[in-house]
């Protein structure tokens, strides 16, 4: 699947989810995939519904600046600082989630 | 056109974009050496500093650098790398250049008589005498322009081997450090890097530099560290970070978030092996053209 990816200015993570100030409370395995779910739906201009969480990012189109934009959002929205490359260690929801969740429960940055 | 032309590399001015955001700056997030190349990680708790001093002592042991007279370093920067070269390899004369006033002004400051700067393109530079050894750590990524013709763009790196094999002396060494292209292209890089962070600049492959180099430098050593660089970009964008609140001071918030998305794609490309970190040796070959059969 070759889709563009076209990112708004203002970032999905502020437009499609309901962001919190970073550096709050544990998110739940269940709020982070949803999370990620709606900011995929977001890109892809889909209902969340419609999101196959077990493709890979890649298969969404999304390329390294779109990886960068999700990272920045996902830190601002967990209050964990991430790596770039955590997108392509970790493709699918799934297991993003399960790293996010990893991460929160051992010593976020 | 012709290999020598300098305008089928990157423009002074499209450097300067990039290198002339003042030292203050990048003494904020880069090592005390203000070394602006790969580090060379030799364990798992090497520090910055020491990974980049690892660097320049690999390249110094590949090129058998102790004791010689004289020293050519292409795209110098900070120059830390020619006080090394002095103080711990005995070297009598090193000769940096770079495109860049503030390094100048920089290495000046060091006041040591055995380090000569000059703000010079390679392709104009003419030495007052032979070298013994060359290095060019992060300059072949600049050499080239995007949208010149392939056959524009061996001739550059053709250029830039004939040339060095001029300097050399009989049994000279140059080592060159390149990001190249891995499992990538021009075309597939992100536009953001073209435009934003390193304008009018073009990436060699490892067949660029194999080709070019043909006839004139025998390969002693070629390792590709792309995950040292990645570690590298890793720290320094750690630093910025933690440095935010002075380097906003600096130079602003829209610089800051460019250096930051700049340094997180890299991670990616190399992470990826998008991108590559080619580090070679090469001993120059006294009479190309004359096998002895």
């Amino acid at each position: 699947m070759t889709t563009n990816v076209s990112i708004k200015s203002d970032g999905p993570g502020t437009g499609a989810t309901s962001a919190t100030p970073a550096g709050t409370s544990r998110r739940s395995r269940e709020e982070i995939q949803q999370w990620l779910t709606e900011y995929l739906a977001f890109l892809l201009d889909e209902k969340p519904e419609a999101v196959n969480i077990q493709a890979s990012f890649d298969n969404y189109g999304m390329d390294s600046a779109a990886a960068v934009s999700l990272v920045a959002d996902l830190e601002d929205w967990t209050g964990i600082e991430l790596d770039p490359t955590i997108v392509y260690d970790y493709p699918t929801v799934p297991k993003l989630t399960d790293y996010l969740v990893d991460r929160q429960a051992h010593g976020a940055t | 056109m012709k290999a020598a032309d300098a305008s089928l590399g990157a423009s002074i001015q499209a450097l300067e974009y990039h290198y002339n955001l003042g030292n203050e700056f990048y003494e904020l997030w880069l090592d005390k050496s203000l070394s602006y190349t790969s580090a060379l990680y030799e364990g798992p708790d090497d520090t910055l500093e020491e990974a980049q001093n690892h660097k320049v002592d690999y390249h110094y042991r590949q090129t058998h650098v102790e004791g010689v007279e004289r020293i050519l370093d292409v795209g110098c920067g900070w120059g830390g790398q020619l006080q090394r070269a002095t103080r711990h390899y005995g070297v009598k004369h090193a000769v940096g250049l770079t495109l860049n006033q503030p390094h100048v002004d920089w290495i000046r400051k060091f006041d040591n008589p055995r380090i000569e700067v000059r703000l010079e393109n390679w392709r104009d530079h003419r030495p007052d005498a032979p070298y013994d050894r060359i290095y060019a750590w992060g300059v072949l990524e600049h050499a080239a322009r995007p949208g010149i013709s392939d056959a524009d763009k061996r001739g550059v790196y053709e250029h830039f081997f004939e040339l060095c094999h001029r300097w050399l002396k009989p049994g000279g060494w140059l080592s060159v450090q390149t990001i190249t292209y891995e499992n990538a292209q021009r075309s597939d890089l992100n536009k953001f890097i073209e435009q934003e962070i390193f304008p009018e600049s073009d990436l060699p492959s490892q067949i660029d530099i194999v080709c070019a180099r043909d006839r004139l430098f025998e390969i002693t050593r070629l390792r590709n560290d792309r995950e040292h660089y990645e570690r590298t970009l890793r720290e320094w964008r750690r630093r910025l970070r933690a440095n935010a609140d002075a380097a906003q001071r600096l130079v602003g918030k829209d610089v800051i978030a460019r250096y930051e998305k700049y340094l997180s794609l890299f991670m990616i490309g190399f992470h990826t092996g998008t991108m590559n970190l080619s580090r070679f040796a090469f001993r120059r070959i006294d009479r190309p053209g004359h096998p002895m059969l």
